[in-house]
């Protein structure tokens, strides 16, 4: 999904954008915190958002693509910079030469993928299965690279990059959901949730994860109704405006509305189910032992994805920035940081920095990392 | 000697410390604060370049960081101390990105430019490339595309007899011309009456429009409107230029994710909905002018399309904005509206 351009990020950074993951209310027990709380505070403003924005697209255009690396580190740096949490600002240091790399990379499978596609169909089946096992190794890298490259307070985060345990979260366990019939699903979002907080750290202090499966469970069943209503209403109207003699209409316009109509209730379902999901995740998140508070609510969340679609939608994608930054704010102003004592203990620890192909490909993959 | 504030992180722990920055008139920088009093040299620390209103990051050669307000006083200093400029790119960007003229002159050049690029730039692009895939390619996309799309037809129920009219009204057009790649004409029973072709000069055509066509120069009629199809190679084009136009938008939004969401979802279903019309138009224009020169009036494409309209439910509004085929009163007008090609002679 589209958790990319905002910080969605190693754990301290909330998920900014329009779309990204799930949850439900309920906290567990906070300890008792010797620090008071701490609020993450938003300063981006949606003006300067706009012209950062506008005029990186417009170069973007005139180097005819080259410049996007560039524009998306500024994009960025914009983002977390303007993200502070006790008195210190996070920051995005990757370079965009990288970037780059991986754009042209991503780029050029694309379009070898549609041009031979389109000529030998087992092209597209041998790229999806090579894109399909490579993607724990895209996931981990470009999890490592973001994590890599955002720093606070002089330190940077990291994330450890294990490919088995990647591989068994994203291509073994998938296995079970059909198996199961979809009842897996919200275990193994869990379990996906589990391994992409649970492998960041922030030198050598380290994220862990103890949520329980239950909001999950409860998120994505009522999200899985949404979407069962979205179907139920497609077919009905496929029957309503198609052809009354059954044959099928040979007109997508017809069907147009109806299509309109289940888009709509999938996009509802993915911000219900994000937005349940959000404050269990926070809230079962912990960095050492200071733990995260969120306090999100749904029906404002969904309000504004709604505003912010119709907003896009109306004025051709120029009020994306605005998007962005209003999304991004009321994220922030859901979570707060809760140190169980001071945080000077945590030290500077090293790794290795990932991949900037992996960032892009995951994010053409359509990869959904932000939390 | 100028002072800012900051605040000072070393590198190995979390623990901050505000501190004084006393920028040196001789490039060098001092920092002062309760735990901390060091000098550091110019070449020592590389500042973040300026974006929007953010603090600035003095990232120090030995991990340490200072974040202090963004300044003109700072960026005086770095102007006046450091000879060799690093930053400058940088600086140009931020010049530019903080100027509400030049955001509202670069919106408006972005949304002229994301016009011409879908209305003229694509389509060209598409053209060009679609003239020089070797006919071998396209064969074999065809018969890909073919082995799809016919899953859910059923075996022909038409008699040799009447195949072999269908045939002959296709030999009657290429007489005439004949397109790049040698047609193959096949049938099958579709349940509508539909005829359609694919890249490789594949013809499709349904038992069920058979039967509409009132006589052969109606079916002739329908067949020049798919050569028009083959010979403009709008199936290739159509793949080059929705991978294309997938590629920009992505490239523009900086956002390839965003493909996936729905926001992205509808404008492309529109754009493609522009862009199969303008390919029935081109294919009536080439039809138009082909059944001239095979000596059939195009009037008899007009008379098929008003039945295929009629014995089509109506569509209560006419969505034509929306549609893969422009109206049909519109292709009839257009049809019936004398073209350079049709028109007698002057006297």
């Amino acid at each position: 999904m589209d958790a990319n351009d905002p910080p969605a990020l190693p754990p301290p950074e909330p998920a900014a954008d329009p779309a990204s993951i799930p949850a439900v209310p309920s906290a567990p027990p906070i300890l008792p915190s010797a620090e008071p709380p701490a609020a993450f505070t938003f300063h981006g403003s949606a003006g300067e958002y706009f012209r950062i924005w506008i005029v990186n697209t417009f170069l973007t255009l005139i180097t005819l693509g080259v410049f996007s690396a560039w524009a998306k580190v500024r994009k960025r740096r914009y983002l977390r910079g303007n993200t502070e949490l006790l008195g210190h600002r996070f920051d995005y240091t990757a370079d965009p030469r990288r970037l780059l790399i991986g754009n042209l990379i991503v780029v050029a499978l694309f379009l070898a993928y549609a041009l031979f596609g389109a000529v030998y169909p087992a092209v597209r089946l041998l790229a999806l299965g090579l894109g399909l096992i490579f993607l724990p190794w895209i996931i981990v890298r470009s999890l490592a690279f973001n994590a890599h490259h955002t720093m606070w307070r002089g330190l940077r985060f990291r994330f450890h990059p294990s490919l088995s345990a990647a591989v068994m979260v994203y291509l073994l366990k998938p296995l079970l959901v059909p198996l199961t019939l979809g009842f897996y699903y919200p275990a193994w979002a869990r379990a996906a949730t589990e391994f992409r907080v649970s492998r960041h750290r922030l030198g050598t202090a380290y994220f862990r994860f103890d949520a329980s499966r239950g909001p999950f469970y409860r998120a994505y069943l009522a999200a899985g109704g949404i979407v069962f209503i979205g179907v139920l209403l497609l077919g009905l109207m496929t029957q309503l405006l198609g052809r009354p003699d059954g044959a099928p209409a040979s007109n997508t316009t017809r069907l147009l509305p109806a299509v309109f109509v289940y888009l709509t209730m999938l996009f509802l379902a993915r911000h219900y189910a994000f937005a349940q999901l959000f404050n269990p995740i926070w809230n079962g998140t912990r960095l050492d032992e200071h733990r995260f508070r969120a306090t999100l609510r749904s029906s404002r969340w969904i309000g504004l994805q709604f505003t912010n679609l119709a907003a896009i939608l109306l004025s051709c994608g120029l009020f994306y920035p605005w998007a962005v930054i209003r999304t991004t704010r009321y994220t922030l102003s859901c979570l707060a940081f809760e140190p169980a004592h001071s945080l000077e203990s945590i030290r500077r620890m090293g790794c290795g920095d990932g991949s900037a192909v992996g960032d892009t490909a995951a994010e053409f993959a359509g990869v959904d990392f932000g939390l | 000697m100028i002072t800012l504030p900051g605040r000072y992180c070393d590198g190995e722990y979390a623990r901050s410390c505000s501190v004084e920055l006393r920028l040196l008139s001789n490039g060098h920088l001092q920092l002062v604060g309760e735990t901390v009093n060091r000098l550091v040299p110019r070449d020592g620390a590389i500042v973040s370049d300026r974006l929007g209103t953010l603090p600035r990051f003095l990232r120090l050669s030995d991990g340490g960081v200072v974040e202090t307000p963004d300044s003109i006083v700072l960026e005086d200093w770095l102007d006046a101390t450091a000879p060799r400029r690093t930053h400058r790119p940088g600086r140009l960007i931020h010049w530019l990105e903080s100027r509400a003229t030049i955001a509202a002159v670069a919106t408006a050049l972005v949304i002229a430019a994301a016009i011409l690029a879908f209305s003229q730039g694509l389509p060209q692009l598409a053209r060009r490339t679609a003239h020089e895939v070797p006919l071998a390619i396209e064969q074999k996309a065809g018969w890909a595309a073919y082995s799809v799309l016919t899953q859910s037809f059923s075996k022909t129920a038409l008699s040799y007899n009447d195949r072999m009219h269908v045939r002959r009204a296709l030999d009657r057009l290429l007489a005439v011309e004949k397109p790049h790649a040698e047609p193959t004409l096949l049938f099958f029973q579709m349940g509508t009456p539909n005829a359609f072709a694919l890249p490789g000069g594949i013809l499709i055509v349904s038992d069920e429009l058979y039967h509409l066509a009132a006589n052969d120069d109606e079916i002739a009629a329908v067949l020049a409107h798919e050569l028009g199809h083959i010979e403009k190679r709008h199936g290739l084009q159509s793949v080059l230029r929705n991978s294309t136009a997938l590629i920009l938008v992505s490239t523009l939004t900086g956002d390839l994710s965003t493909l996936s969401t729905f926001s992205a979802t509808l404008p492309f279903l529109l754009l493609q909905f522009g862009y199969a019309r303008e390919f029935e138009r081109e294919a009536d224009a080439f039809a138009a002018q082909l059944l001239a020169k095979a000596g059939i009036d195009p009037v008899h494409l007009a008379r098929i399309l008003e039945r295929l309209d009629q014995s089509r439910p109506s569509e209560g509004a006419d969505f034509s904005y929306l549609s893969t085929h422009p109206s049909t009163a519109e292709r009839i007008d257009a049809l019936r509206a004398p073209t350079p090609a049709t028109a007698p002679p002057p006297p």
